[in-house]
């Protein structure tokens, strides 16, 4: 009888230990999958906020003349080369991309760049707004970057 | 020390173990980046002045305002945040206008302006200032400095997704579909930085004339994520439909178009 109790003491503690070391591996392999995602997301944020800060705001580099006002020379030269690896990394980015310029009811009037995929890993997108300059006219146009890994 | 004794002192290690790995976990949790929010709405705010003053449009405002018509720079005011404002942002401007009274300068005017009408629902709010020079109609010097105040209004909604699948477990997407076909989609619904957010949709299916064919739902919860089926029927018109979904005042956040065949 006690070598019964005994031996159903062991299985027990063996089945214990098992959950035990099977959750524990679990959770580890859930975190350290999330801060992989994580630190990729944040990577590709700040790649997609870099971008834009030069496009937008740098005279020498970017699409513009002074901050925000677009020079649709610049414009077009940048939609030229954008399948030009070395020409895109000037602006930071390294990454699959998607660049589109928009109107004001979001049609696209300028774009370039891959097909976003439905699920593109750690997928960001950052819009922000600029002014078109093309000879005398302006108009006010939505800048949007896709970017992911 | 026994064996029985051995084998609960092991148990015991375990789950400290155990114990250590989720307090780790709660330890190691992260809210979102707040560095990199904070540089891209306060970017944002700062891009909305500069096109407001490069555009001329905040010297229409200071001289409608000046000249005793408020309403029309409101609207002016409304037109242009519509234009060039993200869907989910609110925005109050604020201007101040300086004059040089011989020794220093007195503010002189001050105009408040918002969009769509109220003051900021968000503990977020971003903000950015730019000074320009102005003449006024005497053709004297006057400095304006202009405060711009963004918030979003319903928590950070930017991408709303929506995606359609030929099977249940949403295995396998499609854009083409029969007549007496299930469409189960999905919506999604994240800020700018990838976090699901809540917000209240409604979900309408229009046919390829563009009317409603009652198969949506309305006023659905979206925690994140909501997924649903319609089906189409024997009688349906053949062509382009499109599942559209609107927030709960009814603005446009986003639409996907499937086709249906024979």
């Amino acid at each position: 009888m006690k070598a019964q109790a005994f031996s159903l003491d062991v299985l027990v503690s063996i089945l214990i230990l098992g959950l035990l070391i099977i959750s524990i591996s679990y959770l580890t392999n859930q975190i350290i999958q999330d801060s992989y995602e994580q630190r990729r997301r944040e990577n590709n944020v700040n790649q997609a906020l870099l971008a834009l800060r030069t496009l937008l705001e740098d005279e020498e580099l970017g699409i513009v003349d002074q901050r925000n006002l677009i020079n649709s020379t610049k414009l077009q030269d940048f939609l030229n080369n954008c399948d030009n690896e070395s020409f895109m990394s000037r602006f930071g980015i390294t990454r699959n991309f998607y660049f589109r310029i928009s109107d004001e009811f979001y049609s696209p009037l300028y774009e370039c760049g891959y097909s976003v995929p439905q699920k593109g890993r750690g997928l960001v997108h950052f819009t922000r707004i600029g002014l078109l300059r093309n000879g005398s006219k302006e108009k006010i146009v939505r800048v949007s970057l896709v970017i992911w890994t | 020390m026994d064996m029985r004794g051995f084998i609960l002192f092991v148990d015991a290690i375990f789950a400290a173990l155990l114990v250590l790995t989720l307090f780790s976990m709660l330890l190691s949790f992260r809210f979102p980046e707040s560095p990199q929010e904070n540089y891209y709405y306060t970017a944002l705010s700062k891009d909305f002045l500069e096109i407001l003053v490069q555009s001329g449009t905040a010297e229409e405002l200071i001289n409608l305002s000046e000249n005793g018509m408020r309403d029309y720079a409101s609207t002016l005011f409304k037109e242009f945040s519509m234009k060039s404002l993200l869907p989910d942002l609110q925005c109050k401007l604020l201007i101040e206008v300086y004059k040089w009274n011989g020794t220093n300068f007195t503010l002189k005017d001050n105009f408040v302006f918002y969009y769509p009408g109220n003051e900021p629902t968000s503990t977020n709010v971003y903000t950015a200032k730019k000074i320009m020079l102005r003449k006024n109609s005497s053709n004297v010097e006057e400095f304006v400095v202009l405060t711009s105040n963004l918030w979003s209004s319903s928590l950070n909604v930017i991408v709303i997704s929506i995606n359609t699948f030929l099977d249940e477990n949403m295995k396998y997407p499609s854009m083409n579909f029969r007549k007496n076909d299930t469409v189960f989609y999905r919506v999604r619904a994240m800020d700018n930085f990838g976090n699901p957010i809540k917000v209240n949709v409604s979900i309408v299916i229009l046919n390829p004339n563009g009317g409603d064919s009652g198969k949506g739902v309305q006023n659905v919860f979206v925690n994140g994520i909501y997924q649903n089926s319609f089906n189409f029927e024997e009688n349906d018109a053949i062509g382009a439909w499109k599942i559209v979904v609107y927030d709960s005042s009814g603005k446009l956040m986003s639409v996907k178009q499937i086709n249906l065949g024979e």
